[in-house]
């Protein structure tokens, strides 16, 4: 500490005292010493009242003149016997008596003067008793006794003439050497006696100093074992009090809160809590302000009597009913850095009860405190902070599962219930999520236990206090924290807005009971922020993803053909498999269509990517090559002008596809594959052929400077050509070769009937068990067998009749008409049919029914449902006249249900000219 | 459905239509609205090629005499070219088309049918 006030001024050192310094104090020799001493000096006393006797009679004086001579020794050797008389008077006897010894030696030896050595060896006795009172006395006998025995007889005391002539001058001479020996021994002794009393002194501060050191390991021993800020103050508290000898002590700390806000708190010793109750904390006044500052130690005897005390309103003084305290030791206690953390105080009801050394303990103390303290709150913050990050820790690992979880589905509600279940057990004893749902209010997902006071059901949100409501209606965070939650009941809950891109999508709550784990602070407002976020976005993708995709169907739906077309002859299947749940459409795409020529276009695609816009890609190619195909391009041309027409839009993305055109009449297939998958025949004995020889085109919209190849082949009949997407064959794991031969052998099995069913079979069997994972489309043409007798039911069009024509020249051939015959067979027909077209109408679904037998005669059958009008001049009646041109019969009957024309006409010669009926 | 087009040639003093595949009531109608909508009013006359044409039925023969009596209307004469012994041919026998327009086996053969003061180039 920087200095001691009031501890008493000391006196001013002044020359004459100084002087009387060097008088022995006499009182200083302990008692049992002093008996000892005068034991053996009383030992040599009674020698010389023995001695003194016998010296008498060997100088030949009388027995009765050595017994008086020598009686003065006896009697002062017994006077300091008497235990009656002070310490002092038996020393001065004593002294006497000895002293008395040397003169009656001197006097009973005639004068000798080596007897006068005996004198001063006398006094160099009595200095053993350490006092001046034996010296005096030496040095009053010195002068008395000569002076009195030179006035009464010079001679015996005095050897000079001028001695005998002034005896007292000369005592006085005498006595002034004793005065020397007696100054020479008694500075000589004072000074030992100094030399003692400070090695006693040191000794005694050593002691007072391992005193001190060792209660102070003790006190700091004890601190140090302990890490708790509040037992180490206890601690610090109760040692100190206990080594002041003070009746109170009490340890005023600061601590500084979670908040950051700094508090005062105490602890006390030999005072009971209660006996502080309502007192307030110690404030900065006079008094106490030099501890709180650090300013000193404030030690006072009597803190009532100092000028400091008493001047602070309201008590000017100690409150009413605190314990009085007239001792008063203040210490302030620090940290390592040099702040004032605290002080200790210590009362005594008695005045001026501490001391120095007391100051010094508690200052030890102090410092043992400050090391401790530092300590624990070191140990505080380091477990604290360790809790932080092992906190910190967990939130992220959930933040990293979060997502993990919310970039896994594209389905709002999963999402957001495996989000809940992550948070809810190791963050949070609850998670409640609120989405807010068109129109309807808050829908509520809930993992963990919900404490019974926030409830498993969403507020409504008129509820404008609801935490929920607020944190939607003011987008920021709330943090709910009451002050005393009962056990079980919710304790702190955080609400947070989950803020999508362009709403206030609901509100995350994150909550922890009272009194159990995990808990949760204000400190975790930016995490729930964070998972809100996350939530949010997810939210947001999953619903813009719903919304993208149910575009993108609708579109892949409206591009996908309802019904593939009837076509005479032909029997036509497709499978179309979008990929799993969770996964953008696709832009497969499949097509038939009957072209004015009589062909038959079939075209299969597939856009790569997937999504609104390969969806809507495969709209434009779909229209494209229908477009061009209509046109009467042929494949190669149609692939040509598709590449140009893709990479000229500015779209990103390509498309392999293969398109083919069928001749109906003679199976003949002219087809052209860009990057994809090689075509399939499978022949009607169930063999089947990958087309895989021709040349394959790069994908359209890769490269502007691609060509196409037009390839060939022929289905005869019953054969099928099956047109199919990658997602069929290909798999990662896999070598596309391997799916090939898969697809290669499902499609070879026999016992399969329809097509319909070959389709089905291919695709189970292609796929065999897995999950499609991308889109499977899947097309099946087959040229049908024609027998002997072929039929048709067929739509009430004008484009029927090409492909209608196509298969009747196929069957016709079959049945080895000359071309002249197939013409004039085809026209006759064309004609009954167009008039059953034309006249057919008005009963829906207009339908008619072309029925081909071969029985020596060809017969030909043409059914509607219509009604055949009368012939009359121009187009019915011209093409009832041809008919009757071509064939050697025709019928015609008209019905209620319809019409009914039937034509025969014999191969090998040229047509009877008909009648018409 | 759209029709096979006619390819529409102007030769000279007259439109040559050249038509592909097959004709019948479900494209006489454009065929025949493409070529009256491709005739100029200085042209001489139309000759119609059929001799690619696979199939023709009433439906033709009908476009046909639309075409002729359209035509005329416009004071342009119309020829019909078709391969000789041909199916074609025999029908526009049959259909009397022969009797009301010259049908000729070749494009300069209609020609020179439809006018001596025409010439081809």
């Amino acid at each position: 500490m920087d200095h001691t006030l009031a501890t008493g001024a000391a006196p001013v050192p002044t020359r004459l005292s100084r002087l009387r310094d060097l008088l022995p104090e006499g009182r200083l020799l302990p008692d049992d010493i002093w008996h000892r001493r005068h034991t053996g000096v009383l030992v040599l006393l009674w020698a010389h009242g023995i001695a003194i006797p016998l010296y008498a009679l060997v100088q030949g004086f009388s027995a009765v003149h050595a017994a008086v001579e020598g009686a003065i020794v006896p009697t002062t050797a017994a006077a300091a016997m008497l235990p009656a008389l002070s310490r002092r008077t038996r020393t001065v006897v004593t002294s006497i008596g000895l002293l008395s010894s040397s003169a009656v030696l001197v006097h009973l030896s005639g004068g000798l003067i080596e007897m006068h050595f005996h004198f001063f060896v006398m006094v160099a006795v009595v200095a053993l008793y350490q006092d001046w009172t034996p010296f005096l006395t030496a040095i009053g006998y010195v002068f008395v006794h000569h002076g009195l025995m030179g006035a009464i007889d010079a001679d015996s005391v005095y050897n000079h003439a001028p001695a005998r002539n002034n005896p007292w001058l000369w005592a006085a001479v005498h006595a002034f050497f004793v005065s020397g020996i007696s100054a020479a021994c008694l500075v000589t002794w004072r000074l030992n006696e100094r030399m003692l009393a400070d090695r006693r002194r040191a000794e005694e501060r050593l002691r007072e100093e391992s005193r001190i050191t060792a209660s102070l390991h003790d006190v700091g021993k004890a601190l140090s074992a302990d890490l708790d800020i509040e037992r180490v103050v206890q601690a610090v508290t109760d040692a100190a009090t206990e080594l002041t000898d003070a009746e109170f002590g009490a340890f005023f700390y600061n601590r500084v809160g979670d908040d950051g806000e700094d508090y005062l708190l105490y602890t006390l010793s030999g005072a009971s809590k209660e006996a502080f109750d309502g007192f307030g904390m110690p404030r900065n006044t006079p008094i106490f302000g030099p501890t709180f500052s650090g300013e000193a130690v404030v030690r006072l005897d009597d803190v009532t009597q100092d000028p400091r005390y008493g001047r602070m309103a309201p008590h000017h003084g100690m409150p009413p009913g605190h314990l009085p305290v007239r001792s008063y030791l203040a210490v302030p206690v620090r940290s390592r850095t040099g702040a004032v953390v605290g002080g200790l105080f210590f009362g005594h009801q008695e005045p001026g009860r501490f001391t120095e050394v007391d100051e010094r303990i508690v200052d030890g103390i102090a410092a043992q405190a400050t090391i401790a303290l530092d300590n624990a709150r070191l140990y505080e913050s380091e477990r604290d902070a360790r809790a932080a990050a092992e906190a910190a820790g967990a939130r992220l690992a959930v933040l990293a599962d979060a997502s993990r979880i919310l970039t896994s589905s594209l389905e709002a509600e999963a999402i957001l219930r495996d989000l809940g279940a992550l948070v809810a057990p190791a963050v949070a004893a609850y998670c409640a999520i609120d989405v807010l749902e068109d129109g309807q209010g808050l829908r509520r997902l809930v993992s963990g236990s919900v404490a019974p006071d926030v409830g498993a059901g969403p507020p409504s949100l008129d509820d404008a206090r609801h935490p929920v409501v607020r944190a939607l209606t003011t987008g920021t965070s709330q943090v709910v924290d009451p002050a005393a939650g009962a056990d079980g009941q919710s304790a702190l809950s955080i609400v947070v807005p989950m803020i999508g891109r362009h709403a206030v999508l609901g509100a995350l709550t994150l909550g922890v009971h009272a009194g159990s784990r995990p808990s949760l602070s204000r400190a975790d407002v930016p995490f729930a922020e964070e998972l809100a976020r996350r939530a949010a976005s997810a939210i947001d993708n999953a619903r813009l993803y719903a919304h993208q995709r149910t575009v993108a169907e609708t579109l892949q739906h409206s591009l996908l053909p309802e019904r593939l077309p009837d076509i005479p002859g032909i029997e036509a299947a497709a499978r179309y498999m979008a990929g799993g749940p969770g996964v953008e459409v696709g832009g497969d795409w499949y097509d038939v269509l009957q072209l004015p020529s009589g062909e038959l276009m079939v075209a299969i695609g597939d856009v790569v990517g997937r999504g609104e816009r390969a969806a809507s890609l495969m709209g434009q190619l779909r229209n494209a090559v229908r477009a061009y195909a209509m046109e009467g391009k042929r494949p190669r041309d149609i692939a040509d002008c598709v590449n140009v027409l893709i990479l000229g839009s500015g779209q990103e993305h390509m498309a392999t596809l293969v398109i083919g055109l069928l001749d109906p009449e003679t199976g003949d297939v002219v087809y052209v594959s860009a990057g994809h998958p090689p075509p399939l025949v499978v022949r009607a004995d169930g063999s089947a052929v990958l087309l895989d020889g021709a040349a394959n085109g790069l994908p359209v919209g890769a490269f502007a400077g691609a060509r196409y190849a037009d390839a060939r082949t022929r289905l005869g009949p019953g054969d099928t050509l099956v047109l199919y997407t990658d997602g069929l064959v290909e798999e990662r794991s896999e070598p596309l070769e391997q799916g090939l031969a898969r697809l290669r052998t499902a499609a070879g099995m026999v016992g399969v009937r329809t097509l319909d069913e070959l389709c089905g079979h291919i695709v189970a069997s292609a796929l065999h068990g897995r999950d499609v994972q991308d889109d499977v489309a899947v097309l099946a043409v087959r040229l049908l067998p024609l027998g002997d007798h072929v039929a048709f039911r067929l739509p009430a069009e004008p484009s029927v009749l090409a492909p209608l024509r196509a298969v009747l020249r196929r069957w016709l051939s079959a049945v080895e008409a000359t071309e002249e015959e197939r013409y004039e067979l085809l026209v006759a027909c064309g004609e009954a049919c167009s008039n059953a077209i034309r006249h057919g109408a008005g009963a829906a679904p207009a339908e008619f029914e072309v029925d081909a037998v071969l029985d020596g005669d060809i017969t030909i059958t043409v059914r509607d449902n219509g009604r055949w009008r009368p012939a009359r001049p121009g187009v019915g009646g011209r093409g009832l006249s041809i008919i009757a041109h071509y064939v050697d019969d025709v019928d015609v009957r008209r019905g209620v249900g319809g019409t009914e024309v039937r034509m025969r006409r014999r191969l090998g010669h040229a047509p009877v000219r008909a009648s018409t009926a | 459905m759209s029709a096979p087009r006619a390819e529409l040639r102007r030769r000279g003093a007259f439109v040559t239509a050249r038509l592909h595949g097959d004709l019948d009531i479900a494209n006489v109608e454009e065929v025949r609205l493409d070529i009256l909508g491709a005739m100029p009013g200085d042209a001489h006359g139309l000759i119609v090629d059929l001799s690619s044409v696979r199939y023709v039925d009433s439906a033709g023969v009908h476009m046909l005499f639309e075409l002729v009596r359209r035509l005329d209307a416009r004071r342009q004469k119309t020829a019909v070219v078709v391969a000789d012994g041909s199916p074609v041919a025999t029908l526009l026998k049959i259909t009397n088309v022969s009797e009301a327009v010259p049908v000729c086996t070749t494009v300069e053969a209609c020609a020179e049918a439809l006018g001596d003061d025409s010439k081809l180039y």
